[in-house]
C-alpha cells in the first residue's frame, strides 16, 4: 500500500474545515483539498486526485450520503475509499453510512492531533 | 365477552326437581320436609343471581380494560371479543364471531398464522404463546398500526382456545420515533460547536502553534466564537423546556419599544455582515409604551433578525419595520429571501421541526427559535405570524398592545394580595381574576383592563372566596393550578353556593394533564384558555358570557321533523326555555355552527340523515352543551355513553320529560356532578 499523502476533504461548517486542514496538514502532512458541499467534490477530486476522501453528512444542496453515491457512480473515481466524519453518529445512522460503502466513520467532536493517525490506519488496513 | 353459562342447564333442572318434590309434599301435608325443600329453592335462586351478577362484573371489567382480549379455536375461528376490540379494529363484533382471526393482520403475519396453527395441531407446541411480540394489526378501514400481541393458550370444556391480548403501541412508536429524531439533531447540533471548540484548543494545547501566533490567536477566536454558539443553543433546550412546562417566566416592566428594537438591531448588525445583510429601520414613531420583559422581546429581535439575515441573498437589505395599528404595534422584519412553500405553513412555529431535516438542509439551527419566539410574544398577550411569497421573500411580525401609562398595572412587590384596578375606560364588567404567578396576574388585568372591564385580582382560593362572598362580580377567571385548593376543586365548591352558581368561570390553564373534555359539564366552564394566554379569545369568551347573563334564559336546540312533536315541545316548555327549531340535518349544522344553547333535544330519523352523526359536532361545543336523545327507538350502548339521557317516544309521560330536560338546565351548583 503507498502512503497516504493528498485528501480531499468536504464540510459546510468554515471553522471546522478551517482547523481540520490545519490538523491534517501540520500533524500528518497531509496535502488537503477542501469544499464545502458534495456539489463540488467529483470536479475537484477529478482535478486533485486525492487517494481518499473524507466527507461530512449533513451538507447544503448535496449531502454526504448522496455524495458517495455519486463518486461509486463515477469510472474513475468509484474505487476512491471515502470516509464520513461526522456528528451523526447514532448506531442507526453509522450501519447507513456504511451500508451505502463508506470505509468508515469517524465520529465528531474529533481530536486534532490524532485525526491524521487515524484515517492513515483506516487507510493501511485497506 | 360471552361465554356460554354451563352452570345455569344444573341449575334449572335441580330447582324443577326441587320444586316438583315440593308440590308432592305439600299434598302429603309434609311441613317439615316443604319447607327444606323452599330453604333449598331460595339457595339455588340466590346462587343463580349471584353468578349472573358475578358473570355481569366480569364482562363489564373485560369491557372496560384497555387491551383488546379476544378468544379464538384451533382453526383459528374468533370465538369472542370485548369491547376494546371493537374500539381498536373498527369492527362490530357481529362482523368478528365466527371468522378467521386472519382479517385482522395484515401481510407477513397473515400468511404465517396458518402455519403457526398447523404447526401446534402437530405437535401441540408453538413458539409464540406465552411471550409478548410486537407484530402489526389490520384495521377494519384498511389502516396497518402496530400492536404488542400476548397469546395464551387456554381450554374450556374440553376444547383448546387461544386468547389474544392486543395492545395499541402506535402512539408510543410515534413519540419515540420524534424522540429519536431529537436526539439525532440535538447531538448533531451540540457536537458541531464542540467539534471547532474540541479541535482548536486540541491545536493549542499541542504546541505546534507555539511560533504562529497568529494561527494560536485564530483558534483561540473559533473556540471563542463556538462556545457561544453553544451556549445559545443549550439556552434554547432549556428555554423549549421551559414552555413545555409552563414555567416560562417574565420579568414584565413598562419599555419603549422602539428603543428595544434599535437596540436588537445593533446588536445584530455583526451577525448581519458575516451573512452580507444590511439592516434597514423604518418607522414614524419614537416612543410606543408596552409592558414587556426587555431580554424576552431582545431574543424575539434577535431571532427574527437571525433568520432573516441568515436566509437572504449576499447583498441585500433586511427591512424592520414598526407600525402602529388602532392600540397594537406590529413590528415586522422582512428579507428578500428565497420564500417559504406554503405546505410548510403548519409546521414552521412547531418546535424541532425545520422545514428541511434532511441530510442536505442549508442552514444549521434546532429548528427550536422560532416555537420560542411564537411562545415568547404569546405570553406577552401578542400574536406572530408570517407572510412570504416564493421567491420574492418572508415578513415575519408580531403585534403587541399598547401599555397606558395612567393606568397603573399591580405592582409587583406590593405585599397585598388583593388588588383591584381603577380605570377610566367604559366599564364593561367587573372581572375577579384568581392566579397566584403575578406576572400572569398582572398581564391579565392590562389586557381586560384595556378591553373595559374592571380587574381584581387575588392570588388564592380563600381570598377569592372572601371577594366573591362580600361583592358582586360579572365573571371569573380560575388558574388551575394554584396552591393550596386546585381550581377544579375551587369551582366546585362555588358552584354549590346559590350566589355563585351561574357566575362566568373561565380556565386558565398551562396544564396539559387535565383532560378538558372530561371536565364535568355541570362546571359549566365558559371557556378554556391555555397558557399562553390568546387575548382575542379571552375578550370573546367573557364578552359573550356576560351577554348572555344579561338575557339569561335557558335556550334550547330542537331538532326533530315531526311537526306534532315540535308544538308539543313547545307547548310544554312555554315559558321555561326558549326553543330553537332544526327539523333536518343540514338546517341543524347551520344552527349548531352558528348559535349557542344550553340543552339538545335530538331525533335520530330526520329526513336527510341519521341525527347521530351530529352529536360529534354538538360535542366540539365549547362549554359541553348537554344532549337529550328524543327518539322512536332505544339507541345502542356505545351511543348513550356520548349523551346526557335517550329518552324513547312514547314511553315516557310529559312530566318526566319535564323533569329531565329541567335538571339538564339547572341552575349550576343545584346539582351534584
Amino acid at each position: 500500500m503507498t502512503e497516504l499523502t493528498k485528501v480531499l476533504y468536504a464540510e459546510d461548517e468554515a471553522d471546522i474545515r478551517e482547523i481540520a486542514t490545519l490538523a491534517l496538514e501540520t500533524f500528518g502532512e497531509l496535502e488537503t483539498a477542501t469544499c464545502e458541499s458534495g456539489v463540488f467534490v467529483i470536479d475537484l477530486a477529478m482535478t486533485f486526485q486525492p487517494q481518499l476522501i473524507l466527507l461530512d453528512v449533513m451538507m447544503p444542496d448535496m449531502d454526504g450520503p448522496t455524495t458517495l453515491q455519486a463518486l461509486k457512480a463515477h469510472p474513475q473515481l468509484k474505487h476512491t475509499p471515502v470516509i464520513f466524519l461526522t456528528a451523526k453518529i447514532l448506531p442507526d445512522e453509522i450501519a447507513r453510512f456504511k451500508a451505502l460503502g463508506a470505509i468508515d466513520v469517524i465520529s465528531k467532536p474529533f481530536d486534532p492531533m490524532t485525526l491524521a493517525e487515524q484515517i492513515k490506519q483506516i487507510w493501511a488496513q485497506l | 365477552m360471552s361465554p356460554v353459562n354451563g352452570s345455569s342447564v344444573l341449575i334449572i333442572t335441580s330447582l324443577l326437581l326441587a320444586t316438583l318434590t315440593l308440590l308432592l309434599d305439600w299434598k302429603n301435608n309434609n311441613w317439615l320436609e316443604s319447607i327444606l325443600v323452599l330453604s333449598i329453592i331460595t339457595l339455588f335462586l340466590y346462587y343463580r343471581n349471584q353468578t349472573r351478577a358475578n358473570q355481569a362484573y366480569l364482562h363489564t371489567l373485560l369491557d372496560n380494560v384497555s387491551d383488546a382480549i379476544l378468544t379464538i379455536n384451533i382453526n383459528g375461528s374468533i370465538l369472542s371479543v370485548n369491547n376494546t376490540v371493537e374500539e381498536m379494529l373498527g369492527y362490530h363484533s357481529n362482523e368478528l364471531i365466527g371468522k378467521n382471526i386472519k382479517i385482522l393482520m395484515p401481510s407477513p403475519y397473515k400468511e404465517m398464522h396458518d402455519s403457526y396453527l398447523s404447526n401446534f395441531k402437530q405437535t401441540g407446541h408453538t413458539h409464540i404463546i406465552g411471550k409478548t411480540r410486537e407484530v402489526e394489526a389490520l384495521r377494519k378501514n384498511g389502516e396497518v398500526f402496530e400492536v404488542e400481541l400476548w397469546v395464551h393458550q387456554i381450554t374450556y370444556k374440553h376444547e383448546i382456545q387461544f386468547m389474544g391480548i392486543i395492545r395499541d403501541i402506535s402512539e408510543r412508536r410515534h413519540v419515540d420515533k420524534i424522540k429519536t429524531e431529537f436526539i439525532s439533531t440535538v447531538s448533531h447540533e451540540l457536537r458541531t460547536p464542540l467539534t471547532s471548540i474540541r479541535g482548536s484548543l486540541g491545536m493549542l494545547k499541542s504546541g505546534v502553534l507555539n511560533k504562529a501566533p497568529d494561527k494560536a490567536n485564530r483558534m483561540l477566536e473559533l473556540a471563542h466564537n463556538n462556545t457561544e454558539r453553544l451556549i445559545n443553543l443549550v439556552n434554547d433546550i432549556l428555554d423549549v423546556e421551559k414552555i413545555q412546562a409552563g414555567k416560562i417566566e417574565l420579568k414584565l416592566e413598562t419599555l419603549n419599544l422602539i428603543d428595544i428594537v434599535k437596540h436588537s438591531i445593533a446588536e445584530n448588525e455583526a451577525y448581519a455582515n458575516t451573512c452580507q445583510v444590511t439592516l434597514d429601520l423604518k418607522t414614524d414613531l419614537d416612543n410606543f409604551q408596552i409592558y414587556a420583559d426587555s431580554l424576552r422581546l431582545q431574543q424575539v429581535m434577535a431571532n427574527l433578525i437571525s433568520n432573516a439575515a441568515k436566509f437572504s441573498p449576499e447583498n441585500t437589505h433586511v427591512l424592520i419595520d414598526i407600525k402602529k395599528i388602532d392600540q397594537f404595534i406590529r413590528v415586522s422584519v422582512i428579507d428578500q429571501g428565497a420564500g417559504i412553500p406554503e405546505e410548510y405553513r403548519n409546521k414552521i412555529f412547531q418546535k424541532f421541526s425545520q422545514i428541511d431535516s434532511s441530510d442536505t438542509r442549508q442552514k444549521g439551527g434546532t429548528g427550536l427559535g422560532l416555537n420560542i419566539t411564537k411562545a415568547i410574544i404569546e405570553h406577552h398577550g401578542g400574536h406572530i405570524d408570517y407572510t412570504s411569497e416564493t421567491g420574492k421573500g418572508s415578513t415575519f411580525f408580531f403585534e403587541l398592545i399598547e401599555y397606558h401609562n395612567d393606568k397603573q398595572p399591580v405592582e409587583p412587590e406590593t405585599t397585598d394580595t388583593i388588588s383591584t384596578i381603577s380605570t377610566k375606560v367604559k366599564n364593561h364588567g367587573h372581572i375577579l381574576v384568581l392566579e397566584d404567578e403575578k406576572d400572569i396576574a398582572n398581564l391579565l388585568s392590562l389586557l381586560l383592563e384595556q378591553q373595559g372591564f374592571n380587574v381584581t385580582t387575588c392570588n388564592n382560593s380563600e381570598d377569592a372566596k372572601q371577594l366573591l362572598a362580600n361583592n358582586h362580580y360579572d365573571a371569573i377567571t380560575v388558574d388551575i393550578r394554584l396552591p393550596g385548593q386546585d381550581g377544579l376543586s375551587f369551582i366546585k365548591e362555588i358552584r354549590n353556593k346559590e350566589k355563585h352558581c351561574a357566575l362566568p368561570v373561565i380556565i386558565i390553564s398551562a396544564e396539559t394533564e387535565f383532560n378538558k373534555d372530561n371536565t364535568p359539564s355541570a362546571l359549566r366552564i365558559v371557556d378554556w384558555i391555555d397558557k399562553p394566554i390568546d387575548t382575542q379569545r379571552l375578550n370573546k369568551a367573557l364578552k359573550n358570557a356576560l351577554k348572555k347573563e344579561a338575557s339569561r334564559q335557558t335556550t334550547i336546540l330542537h331538532i326533530e321533523d315531526n311537526q306534532d312533536l315540535i308544538e308539543m315541545m313547545s307547548g310544554l316548555l312555554n315559558n321555561k326555555a326558549t326553543l330553537i327549531h332544526s327539523s333536518n340535518m343540514q338546517s341543524a349544522k347551520e344552527t349548531i355552527d352558528a348559535e349557542e344553547f344550553d340543552l339538545v333535544i335530538l331525533d335520530i330519523g330526520l329526513p336527510d340523515g341519521n341525527g347521530l352523526e351530529l352529536i360529534p359536532l354538538i360535542n366540539q361545543k365549547k362549554p359541553l352543551v348537554p344532549i337529550i336523545i328524543f327518539s322512536a327507538q332505544a339507541v345502542e350502548k356505545d351511543i348513550l355513553k356520548q349523551v346526557d339521557a335517550a329518552l324513547v317516544k312514547s314511553t315516557i309521560s310529559n312530566n318526566e320529560l319535564v323533569a329531565i330536560i329541567k335538571k339538564l338546565t339547572a341552575p349550576l351548583g343545584t346539582e351534584n356532578d
